[in-house]
């Protein structure tokens, strides 16, 4: 297979040469104490992004075939308001929904029912979840629809395999898994850009309830530090004096490494997920 | 009677589609090919009338550039005073053409009358349908299958008309493949004559792709005089070639009268009754007996007992297939399974409950659409609840019943979508077998198969009739049942025009 027909490896492939990059000249041009806050920081949003794309995929399955099941078994009520809330869902704006998320992380916080730095990452990831999940929901439900048109669907019903079987292994394992895996990604490109975002809004004071100091270091609260923010400011005097434009890589590496971290993360996995959607034709 | 010999290899991106050896044509004769779907039949067939597009493909015969094939004089003639006839009616057809431009379209309007030889395809009394076809745009469900095919049929006599009646020099190469798939027996003699009367007034040179071998049957008794006339051949796969074999109609006449017909042992139970007249999609369909006087009946079938449910193109015989399994839900049946009595208003989940696998199962018409394509032929059987099949040497002897031994151990973890038409119809048959249940529905089984694939799936119906298991065969080959079921057991499906509920 030639290379214009991998895309989604050669961005992967590129994504992990620019972070090796960006790795070695932070060791090599940053202090110390900064560079593991920015280690700690990028950690910390990938974890939390990639429990955010399980969490969403696991709560997507899981209501799907619950709807799928209240549709099934004629259970009309039951199946009316399970879509009522998921639509409910979906109208909520992902960043107010998070916001007031956010809002309860940290009065859990507040008062100690939220005390490790893990738990709380993977609890405002799960939160995060609640926003994208219900496009796993629509995928899900659309691939079973689909295949409940072919012949192989009644064949295998006629031959007695249980129609759970049927979803989970033949359809979704069989027939959808680069589906279900692109759709990941990109839940997981969007889930570190909801918490950069999110992080960034808090950081510049919100409420005093609400305040980084009690949340774990991500990219997007290390992009609202002071020192980041001066850093990203000297970015825009490179346009008018252009002899800057080298300090930037030595003299204000914090703001600019994490805001390259972001944009190229980003960048990157958007990049993978179309690659997968060309190459498996999605 | 010359006879041309042809290897032919087909290749597309270095990968190797079909590498055919010993391919005969008969000029300005008859040529029947046989052998099961999906072993390359059509590309030979496209690859000798010079159809293939040489961007795409690299084509190779007997050894040489496709090029200098295309270019031998008595090849151009032959496709310039010929016609190729898909297999895929609708493929051949303009959907942005009506019928009737189409059939006086290029040469096909030097022919004197070139809707008369589509004319001659219908039942005279069926006059008034085709009237109304001429003026339609050939969309997806219009006309059916079986008109298109008859249409195409007709385009083909007409350009065998222009040739007669120009008396061109040369003969053409008219290449028909499966042109008689979508017909009732009645239909595909219609087409046949025609065919072989024109051929008496003009020697052509003729390939009929197909795998009805029944069609030997009615050569044998209805036109003998153009069997010194005609080669029947077979393609087999042997490794990954694919061989041109002479095929001998007396091996499958002797073949077919030597086949005992399935009796039923007296006194078994009745394991499925459906009431005649049921009502699906508005039209209401009725099953009468072959035997006597035709009158309307139930539809019964014993346990222990093969019944042979046959129709014309188009009736509904799959959709009863699918009413009886619970798969369709019709506007009104009446019937019982084991006693037990089922209706419209029966839900899916009793289905699913109490027969699905377990009382019934049925292998679907189209094998191609009836399996998984992304599952291996093994996950296939595995993914059944039959005890037999829970152990590698259970999936080898399933398999063992249907394929050669040889073949098994690459085809275990081979997908689906890898496998031959004929391998998966086979698989799709194994299926329905590997579930033991007692009573299976096999719609259409011997379509896509090879001759030895179809001795092995008779042989397979035998021996589940032996185990008291009932088989309810639905099928337009009725060459090949109408001479192995008892006609007490065959049953006709109609349609009447009197809706159930006056």
């Amino acid at each position: 297979m030639k290379v214009e027909e991998r895309k989604d490896i050669l961005w992967a492939l590129l994504w992990a040469g620019g972070l090796l990059i960006a790795g070695v000249w932070l060791v090599l041009f940053l202090n110390e104490p900064a560079r593991e806050r920015i280690q700690a920081a990028f950690f910390n949003t990938m974890l939390g992004a990639l429990v955010a794309a399980v969490a969403a995929l696991l709560l997507g399955w899981g209501t799907a075939h619950l709807l799928l099941a209240f549709e099934r078994g004629g259970k009309r009520t039951a199946y009316m308001a399970g879509t009522f809330v998921l639509n409910l869902l979906r109208s909520i704006p992902q960043m107010i929904g998070m916001l007031v998320g956010y809002a309860i992380v940290t009065t859990l916080i507040l008062r100690g029912t939220l005390p490790s730095p893990l738990v709380q990452i993977v609890f405002t990831s799960i939160i995060t979840a609640l926003f994208v999940f219900q496009e796993v929901v629509d995928l899900i439900r659309e691939r079973v629809k689909h295949y409940e048109q072919l012949e192989f669907v009644n064949a295998l019903l006629v031959c007695g395999v249980p129609p759970r079987v049927i979803i989970n292994k033949e359809i979704l394992l069989k027939n959808s898994l680069a589906h279900l895996v692109q759709k990941s990604v990109s839940l997981f490109g969007r889930a570190i850009f909801l918490l950069c975002s999110i992080d960034f809004i808090i950081s510049v004071g919100l409420s005093t309830e609400v305040n980084l100091v009690n949340l774990p270091t991500t990219l997007g609260s290390m992009l609202a530090n002071l020192d980041s923010k001066q850093d990203i400011l000297v970015v825009g005097s490179v346009v008018t004096d252009p002899s800057m434009f080298g300090s930037l890589f030595f003299e204000h590496l914090q703001g600019v490494s994490v805001a390259f971290l972001i944009v190229y993360s980003l960048l990157c996995i958007h990049r993978i997920a179309g690659g997968m959607m060309e190459r498996y034709r999605l | 009677m010359n006879q041309r010999r042809y290897d032919i290899q087909v290749q597309v991106r270095g990968r190797v589609l079909v590498d055919a050896q010993g391919v005969a044509l008969a000029e300005e004769g008859i040529t029947f090919l046989f052998g099961e779907s999906g072993i390359g039949k059509s590309l030979v067939g496209k690859a000798l009338f010079g159809l293939l597009d040489e961007g795409e493909y690299r084509v190779r015969v007997n050894g040489g550039s496709y090029r200098s094939y295309g270019s031998r004089p008595e090849v151009a003639g032959t496709r310039r005073n010929g016609f190729f006839m898909f297999q895929e009616p609708s493929s051949h057809l303009n959907p942005l053409q009506t019928v009737d431009e189409q059939l006086r379209e290029g040469s096909l309007a030097e022919a004197h009358d070139p809707v008369a030889p589509v004319r001659e395809l219908w039942k005279a009394e069926d006059a008034e349908a085709l009237k109304g076809i001429l003026p339609i745009y050939p969309k997806p469900y219009r006309p059916s299958g079986g008109e298109k095919q008859r249409i195409l049929g007709g385009m083909a006599f007409a350009k065998m008309d222009a040739g007669a009646e120009q008396n061109l020099p040369g003969h053409g190469l008219f290449v028909f493949d499966e042109p008689t798939g979508s017909l009732d027996r009645e239909a595909r003699d219609r087409f046949l004559d025609r065919l072989f009367a024109r051929y008496r007034r003009r020697k052509e040179t003729i390939l009929v792709i197909t795998h009805d071998y029944g069609i030997i049957r009615y050569v044998q008794s209805s036109h003998r005089d153009l069997l010194s006339c005609m080669t029947f051949s077979e393609l087999r796969l042997v490794g990954e070639v694919v061989q041109a074999r002479a095929f001998e109609p007396q091996r499958f006449l002797q073949w077919l009268g030597n086949q005992q017909p399935y009796t039923l042992t007296s006194g078994k139970a009745a394991l499925l009754r459906v009431e005649s007249r049921l009502k699906v999609f508005g039209r209401v369909l009725r099953f009468a007996a072959e035997t006597g006087e035709r009158e309307e009946t139930d539809l019964v079938v014993h346990a222990g007992e093969v019944v042979y449910l046959k129709a014309a193109s188009g009736v509904g015989k799959t959709t009863v297939a699918k009413v009886v399994t619970g798969l369709q839900r019709a506007e009104h049946v009446r019937m019982e399974i084991n006693g037990e009595p089922l209706g419209e208003a029966t839900p899916r989940q009793r289905w699913q409950r109490d027969f699905w696998g377990k009382q019934m199962t049925m292998a679907f018409q189209q094998a191609d659409e009836a399996l998984n394509p992304r599952a291996s032929v093994e996950e296939t059987l595995r993914l059944l609840e039959a005890p037999a099949l829970r152990d590698d040497e259970g999936v080898a002897g399933a398999l063992g019943t249907l394929f050669d031994p040889e073949e098994i151990p690459r085809l275990r973890k081979r997908k689906v979508w890898q496998l031959s038409g004929g391998q998966k119809q086979r698989l799709n048959l194994l299926r329905a077998f590997a579930l033991s249940t007692p009573l299976i529905i096999l719609d259409e089984p011997l379509s896509a198969l090879d001759f030895e694939s179809i001795d092995r799936v008779l042989a397979l119906v035998r021996e589940a009739q032996r185990r008291s298991q009932a088989i309810l065969l639905i099928s337009h080959n009725e060459d090949i049942f109408d001479a192995i079921v008892p006609t007490e057991s065959v049953y006709r499906l109609s349609q009447v025009v009197v809706p159930v509920d006056k």
